[in-house]
């Protein structure tokens, strides 16, 4: 199955060629355009609670969309907001995904909802996570550019802009300087990582868009 | 006979550098096999032990030469991890398990401190704001009292129509003009209503609106008393309490939007807010305030001052026949303290002569009843 | 006129280099900058006389604005730059005789051969595409900007081609397009996010873009404050 992501960064989404036997399954709503030998089969994500569950708190739809051809067939899938993708080779290891991040898998990827945490929604990372696991590829997304890291000791990141981290990364929340320094940069907290591990950081916030906006509204 | 454990390996040699793995403790080492069939293993006594991950709980083995990372999050691995080592590792699972532990209980210490401080910071605020906000208000021009005044009045119920008898309001226009030149401030032009309602109310809206409901015209003994009261509420409105008592309650919620960054929803809820604030909840100091004020301005204006602890003593003896709200007592509570200390205060006041106000108040009262029975002729 | 895209794919603004005489029309509120040797008119017309009031209304409800900006240069090499509100790309499409229905608000500008007129889409399909009721057709000579949400692309269509509604910039009229379902059943397509889609049939060129205004609309909304 050949798959590609194009217009990298801010318009990234992802060109599917599909054979007879391939399949890929997407987020509903990921399609823009398909071959019309492409057939679309809705599911409920993981079974009818866990669909419920991810709808609600993981920031993903209830149903996810498997697309496969007879004859073969292309397909493109994207993501609401504009900014980029990335495409993540599983090889029976696990990643963490931020909710809403999800577009596109393999059929060998196993996708489920995690309790993050409050520590993780004081770092506006959201109360669940998405879990990818399994052997296949996973294609992610966000609003801005998406960068990763390898980290190994410490490393800070702004709340609200890790988008994937394994499960290996330590998690802590910090203040971003002193008590005046925290509330007065604009940081407030940060989320402090520690390693071994990968993570994915997003460059832009969509709560940072909505503010934005908010302020010029009056 | 092993157990085995499902968890992860680093290691260069992979794709990617890293994969999924199926971890077996065996006699001499910590093994892992990945899906694709490759296998590292780690002895033990090679092994470095650390314990961290997203959950606090993840066992890491490390080889010596940092090249080969195991790790797995059961709950059962450190325990087995230990047996199966036959101890040597203890000493470096303690150690890691110290510091996560040391590192656990910081991070509480650091959360509750922080809440703590957050929690003294609101409230500071809070207080601040109270005080703070006195000082604000009184920078503003008039025209802000006026609007808001106006915004109230256009959105109030009042609870009854309006009395344009002309006998009436010119009673009530008279007791606001004789009283007007003694105002704390000028540019106040005072708007008078009169409404046609068995309520003992009267009140004044930030930038002079003036609404007199007729029950209170009706049970008033002299003119006098009526422009008492009149007077209290005319020093609402000099003496900027409104505003005050509105900055107050914006002040913080704008403090609390700071801190939480988006208030959406409280700026619905400031509108009603700001309606309470206006007129029912004056506070007990500005109460205490406008009753002065009320004394110093009929004093200089020529009306008796007694006047006021008079009608509240009119007050006080037929409140409990109100069968409705005693308005003008439920918003203006202890009255008992109030008398004196107005009686005080008229005491404390140098020698001068009163005139009572000219108006032919039988003519006013009952011009008000004639009013209030077609009222209750109509319903 | 030629013409030249810069800052491509997402903040894309085009150069418009313009000869005396020649002129171009665009979208109210398009221009970026422009040189010294330009008469701007702003009219509810087409360039040419024709339009009017009515067809003023009828580009409104296409998405597009009431009056238009008719740029003529009055003397050689005159430049004009132009981009759309929204981030996005742009592209040329020349007009050769045939027609290019283009989507509500992905007309830019065209220049003076292009006749503009917005087009009743049919209320049924107006309806369940979610695309609004009017699109804008193009006929006539000349060149065609148009822009989008996303970046664009071309599918040269011979045969079916299905696209989600909200992703259409444009299509040659050689080119039917039915309303049906995207998955196999109807439950699928209404809980399947997609809906109904847009079957394409015949031979002719597709443009469509990556990203579609209304569902980053229905994300960002809903943290906006009310009015």
């Amino acid at each position: 199955m050949y798959a590609e992501i194009r217009d990298k960064p801010s318009f990234a989404n992802i060109h599917v060629k599909l054979q007879p036997g391939d399949q890929i399954i997407a987020e509903a709503d990921a399609m823009a355009c398909m071959s019309s030998t492409i057939e679309m089969d809705t599911k409920w994500s993981g079974g009818f609670v866990q669909g419920i569950l991810k709808r609600v708190f993981g920031g993903e739809s209830m149903f996810v969309n498997t697309f496969s051809t007879q004859t073969g067939g292309e397909l493109v899938l994207t993501q609401p907001f504009p900014g980029d993708m990335q495409c993540l080779e599983l090889n029976g290891n696990t990643m963490f995904l931020q909710p809403g991040a999800f577009i596109a898998c393999e059929p060998g990827v196993k996708l489920g909802l995690g309790w993050a945490g409050f520590k993780m929604f004081i770092a506006r990372e959201g109360l669940f996570r998405l879990k990818v696991s399994g052997i296949g590829r996973v294609w992610f997304g966000a609003y801005g550019g998406i960068f990763q890291k390898e980290v190994e000791g410490e490393y800070v990141v702004d709340s609200g802009h890790l988008v994937a981290y394994e499960p290996t990364i330590g998690i802590r929340i910090g203040m971003a300087g002193g008590i005046f320094s925290s509330f007065f940069s604009g940081e407030g907290f940060v989320t402090r990582v520690s390693g071994p591990g990968r993570i994915y950081m997003q460059s832009r916030s969509f709560d940072g868009l909505a503010a934005w906006t908010n302020a010029h509204l009056w | 006979m092993y157990e085995h454990f499902s968890g992860g390996v680093f290691s260069d040699q992979l794709d990617g550098g890293r994969a999924g793995a199926e971890i077996v403790l065996t006699a001499s080492g910590v093994s892992a096999r990945v899906p694709d069939g490759q296998s590292f293993a780690i002895p033990y006594r090679e092994c470095n032990v650390e314990i961290c991950g997203y959950n606090g709980r993840m066992v890491f083995c490390r080889d010596s030469t940092r090249t080969v990372t195991i790790f797995c999050d059961d709950r059962k691995f450190a325990r087995e991890l230990s047996t199966a080592s036959s101890g040597t590792l203890d000493a470096q699972l303690g150690d890691a398990l110290q510091r996560v532990r040391s590192q656990s209980r910081r991070g509480t210490l650091v959360g509750v401190v922080s809440l703590a401080a957050i929690l003294l910071f609101i409230v500071g605020c809070y207080f601040g704001v109270r005080y703070g906000a006195k000082g604000a208000v009184h920078s503003l021009p008039i025209s802000v009292d006026r609007q808001l005044g106006k915004t109230a009045f256009s959105s109030m119920d009042l609870g009854g129509p309006e009395v344009k008898d002309p006998a009436v309001v010119a009673a009530i226009q008279k007791m606001v003009d004789q009283l007007k030149p003694h105002a704390a401030i000028d540019g106040l032009d005072f708007e008078i209503h009169v409404v046609d309602s068995e309520e003992l109310n009267a009140f004044c809206l930030p930038g002079g609106v003036i609404v007199v409901y007729t029950g209170l015209i009706a049970n008033a003994e002299n003119p006098d008393q009526v422009a008492a009261v009149i007077g209290h509420e005319m020093s609402h409105a000099t003496l900027r309490h409104g505003l005050e008592r509105t900055s107050q309650s914006l002040g913080i919620w704008a403090a609390v939007s700071l801190l939480i960054g988006d208030a959406t929803g409280l700026i619905a809820g400031g509108a009603d807010l700001f309606q309470v604030a206006v007129v029912n909840s004056y506070s007990r100091d500005q109460e205490d305030a406008a009753d002065k004020e009320g004394v110093r301005m009929l004093h200089e204006a020529g009306i008796d001052p007694a006047s006021m602890a008079q009608f509240f003593k009119i007050m006080e003896a037929e409140h409990g026949d109100m069968p409705e709200l005693f308005a003008w007592i439920s918003t203006h509570p202890q009255h008992a303290d109030r008398i004196a200390s107005v009686t005080a205060t008229v005491d404390a006041l140098p020698e001068r002569q009163y005139t009572p106000l000219d108006i032919d108040w039988q003519e006013v009262q009952s011009k008000v009843k004639d009013v209030a029975k077609t009222t209750k002729g109509d319903r | 006129m030629q013409y030249e895209f810069l800052s491509r794919p997402a903040m894309t603004a085009a150069k418009l280099t313009l000869d005396a005489g020649e002129s171009i029309t665009c979208e109210v509120g398009a221009m970026i900058a422009m040189s010294r040797g330009f008469n701007v008119e702003t009219t509810s017309r087409n360039k040419g006389g024709s339009g009017g009031i009515v067809k003023g209304l009828k580009r409104m409800f296409a998405g597009e604005n009431f009056f238009l900006n008719h740029f003529t240069a009055t003397s050689p090499a005159q430049s004009l730059f132009i981009g759309p509100a929204m981030l996005g790309d742009i592209i040329h499409y020349p007009m050769t005789g045939g027609t290019l229905v283009v989507q509500g608000s992905s007309w830019l500008a065209s220049t003076s051969g292009v006749e503009i007129d917005a087009t009743f889409q049919g209320i049924g399909k107006a309806l369940f595409s979610g695309e609004g009721i009017f699109w804008v057709k193009c006929t006539g000579r000349g060149d065609l900007i148009l822009n989008s949400f996303g970046a664009i692309h071309c599918v040269e269509v011979n045969g079916e081609f299905v696209i989600d509604s909200g992703h259409i910039v444009a299509f040659e009229d050689t080119l039917e397009f039915r309303l049906g379902k995207a998955g196999k059943s109807l439950i699928g397509s209404f809980l399947g996010g997609e809906g109904l889609v847009c079957k394409f049939s015949g031979q002719g060129k597709l443009y469509y873009q990556t990203h579609n205004p209304p569902s980053f609309g229905k994300l960002l909304g809903p943290k906006l404050k009310p009015r």
